[in-house]
């Protein structure tokens, strides 16, 4: 296997795992709110 | 296996566009995943989450970004850094400010590629880890540009809570702005820290390029490349973002899946096998 299977491979495993990590499936489902802190207003 | 001329590289063009509505839809329900570019996600229009401002979050709260990391490690795995030439609208809005004719400068010092790599440690992860503040988007241009500004504008109860930051940003806005109109892509080249990570990846990716022994380092690709780089010196240096400009002027580079060549120039444009 190539440099770039194993890259392939191992971002694809932490994917899944962070598909189903609890709090990583919670962050990205209220990824909306996270918006409004970024804009830097004051 | 059949041949197409791409005359001018419109395919990337088309990417480029297609990319950007694609961020900014914002009928689609998306907002769990992030752009593969800079976008940001607190733009009216964003469909997608921003992958620095996500990656930024999980320092913040001190959790461990695995789905981020994957995403950057699989698209880097098979792309490499094309995405910053292909897909990223922030890469796009300096190709385009930078072809206002105007003496252009030359900036080659190769330190200043490294500061994107300090942006990235410190203040991506490290100072918001400390903090527990966002602070690379408090100060981020692209936010500025898509979300900062037209939410300012049209949103009374917004523009109500400007506050000294927000002119910060804005200083820095207008000072990469007017830095694109004379220099290639300096947001990509020093500051990205998107980029930093991609460019980690550039020697290992699927899609690559080859310089062939015919090469007299002429220079042509250099001219070109919207990086400023010489490609015959390491042609899948973190720097290059696989725009492909240098194969138009080039017929002794070529990219390559793999160790497979699948794209050659010709004397009339790029001709591809697929």
């Amino acid at each position: 296997m190539r440099s770039y299977h194993w890259m392939l491979l191992i971002g694809i495993a932490l994917i899944v795992l962070g598909v189903y990590h609890e709090e990583t499936a919670e962050i990205l489902a209220n990824a909306e709110m996270i918006c409004f802190s970024c804009i830097g207003l004051g | 296996m059949f041949k197409k001329l791409i005359y001018k590289l419109k395919y990337r063009r088309a990417a480029q566009i297609g990319s950007l509505i694609l961020g900014n839809s914002y009928f689609l329900p998306l907002k769990w995943c992030p752009t593969v570019g800079m976008n940001c996600y607190a733009c009216p229009l964003a469909a997608t989450a921003c992958p620095i401002g996500s990656l930024q979050h999980f320092a913040v709260i001190r959790q461990i970004p695995y789905f981020l990391i994957g995403l950057f490690v699989a698209i880097g795995g098979f792309f490499g850094r094309m995405v910053c030439g292909w897909a990223c609208p922030i890469g796009w809005l300096q190709e385009i400010i930078h072809k206002i004719p105007t003496p252009k400068w030359t900036i080659r010092w190769k330190p200043l590629r490294y500061l994107k790599y300090a942006v990235l440690v410190f203040l991506v992860l490290l100072i918001p880890y400390l903090t527990m503040e966002p602070w690379f988007s408090k100060l981020c241009f692209v936010g500025t540009v898509e979300a900062g500004v037209p939410l300012a504008i049209f949103d009374e109860s917004i523009r109500e809570m400007i506050g000294p930051l927000f002119y910060v940003k804005l200083a820095i806005t207008v000072v990469l702005l007017s830095l694109f109109v004379f220099v290639k892509r300096p947001f990509c080249r020093f500051l990205c820290p998107l980029g930093a990570i991609y460019s980690l990846t550039n020697r290992f990716s699927y899609l690559n390029l080859q310089v062939d022994s015919g090469c007299t380092s002429c220079n042509r690709c250099q001219k070109v490349c919207p990086m400023d780089i010489k490609v015959y010196e390491n042609p899948n240096s973190g720097e290059c973002i696989r725009c492909l400009e240098c194969t138009t002027v080039c017929e002794h580079v070529s990219l390559c899946a793999g160790k497979k060549q699948i794209q050659k120039n010709t004397k009339k444009g790029v001709e591809v096998h697929a």
